[in-house]
């Protein structure tokens, strides 16, 4: 069973996501926290293979949340990382990649796209919240595919296959 | 023992509370600190939202400001006991044509002829402290309004959750209601905190409340309130919370309709 870690600071957001995270059976929540300080004290005690967070919770010392991302990569590499945010956009997509995210979510499609999103970066691909894709590829700015045919390291990002 | 160890054994005797209940609120007028904290803890297990005050004239401006469902009052406390607060309620409901509220008198001392008193002032029923959960539970399903009894909401839009979509969601109805209870406390939490922040013109909290009163509905799939609420946090960023007042608030009313609506599932 894989175990992942949930942030968000909101106690409704909590509760949904584990019940759609566990429901395949193949991943178990192990901790959950509610802002930046509670998730980096997790994070030090608590061993996990995926993270699934919140953008920017209150008490993040960087207003846009690229602060925390830009940490937790520098202090986790190898972790994975899933992002939800209710801002999702080409801008936020692309920044987030820089700062070391696999997959980002928007929050309104959580509930439904997390499980493929946490599949996606266990398989060591990409994945972007379906809303965005249709953004993407009109910029001309993400391939159909993932890793394997899309030069992430070069290009920085890329998005996993669309229907996953 | 501790009040939250009293609710917490007490409560596991009992079945989730009435849906409805989310959408009540209590007035708990009471100058002792204890009993309030206990009081504000069973009304929360319960699933009902309350606002606190500490003697009659507070209660009097709470009454002024929001509407209550129920009132629990102390007899006896300083500046202005149940008796004469009970009394100025009665008035104000003769006046001003408004239903009139069931109170609930709570007493640390039941002597003769402490019923009459509250009787003849106009109080329901009268009780005697502390009040267990049990008793509590039944008093309030006796006194507080029964579903059929409460405004239908006023706004219903196509694109809100119900409660199959949530179900398809979330799986049981048992989580369901467990996020529902948990949408209702956060929100009634973020409302007032937010509430205070517009009025202090406090630009930070503002977005952080919004930002997690628009988070909770956006994954619940309300997209209407996730689209005007995104625009009001981006303008308040651009431009000020001075000049976003008045949409703030009006985000505020569709949020509560939302709520009563949410509330009905």
């Amino acid at each position: 069973m894989l175990r992942v870690i949930l942030a968000d600071d909101h106690p409704l957001i909590r509760i949904g996501q584990k019940v759609v995270i566990e429901a395949s059976g193949k991943y178990k929540v192990v901790g959950e926290a509610d802002g930046p300080d509670q998730l980096l004290e997790l994070l030090d005690t608590t061993a996990c293979d995926v993270l699934v967070t919140d953008f920017a919770m209150p008490g993040d010392q960087q207003v846009d949340g690229y602060g925390l991302l830009s940490l937790l990569h520098r202090q986790y590499p190898a972790l994975p990382v899933v992002l939800v945010t209710m801002f999702a956009s080409v801008a936020t997509l692309r920044a987030s990649f820089v700062h070391g995210v696999q997959a980002i979510v928007a929050k309104n499609a959580s509930a439904r796209e997390l499980p493929q999103a946490i599949n996606a970066v266990i398989a060591g691909q990409r994945f972007v919240s379906e809303c965005l894709r249709a953004n993407c590829w009109r910029r001309g700015q993400v391939t159909s595919h993932g890793q394997r045919n899309c030069p992430a390291r070069n290009a920085k990002w890329c998005a996993c296959s669309p229907a996953a | 023992m501790l009040p939250s160890v009293v609710v917490s054994q007490e409560l596991t005797r009992f079945s989730s509370p009435p849906g409805h209940w989310r959408l009540c609120s209590v007035l708990v007028v009471e100058d002792h600190s204890t009993y309030r904290t206990m009081m504000d803890l069973q009304l929360q297990k319960l699933g009902l939202a309350c606002q606190l005050v500490e003697d009659g004239q507070a209660a009097l401006m709470a009454l002024a400001c929001g509407r209550f469902d129920l009132i629990i009052s102390d007899c006896r406390m300083p500046r202005m006991d149940g008796y004469v607060l009970t009394r100025a309620i009665r008035r104000r409901e003769r006046v001003l044509g408004l239903a009139r509220v069931p109170i609930i008198a709570l007493t640390g001392h039941l002597e003769p002829g402490t019923w009459q008193r509250c009787r003849e002032a106009g109080m329901d029923t009268c009780l005697s402290k502390p009040l267990p959960l049990g008793r509590l539970r039944d008093e309030l399903e006796r006194w507080l309004p029964a579903r059929q009894a409460l405004p239908p909401p006023e706004r219903r839009l196509a694109t809100w959750p119900t409660r199959a979509t949530l179900m398809d969601a979330f799986g049981s109805a048992q989580m369901v209601n467990h996020m529902l209870d948990s949408l209702f406390a956060e929100t009634r939490k973020d409302s007032a905190a937010l509430t205070r922040a517009r009025m202090t013109l406090d630009v930070g909290l503002t977005i952080d409340h919004l930002h997690r009163l628009v988070g909770s509905f956006a994954f619940l799939g309300v997209t209407d309130l996730e689209a005007s609420g995104k625009g009001l946090i981006d303008d308040i960023r651009a431009r000020g919370l001075v000049s976003n007042i008045s949409r703030l608030e009006a985000f505020q009313e569709d949020l509560t309709a939302c709520l009563a609506y949410m509330g009905t599932l």
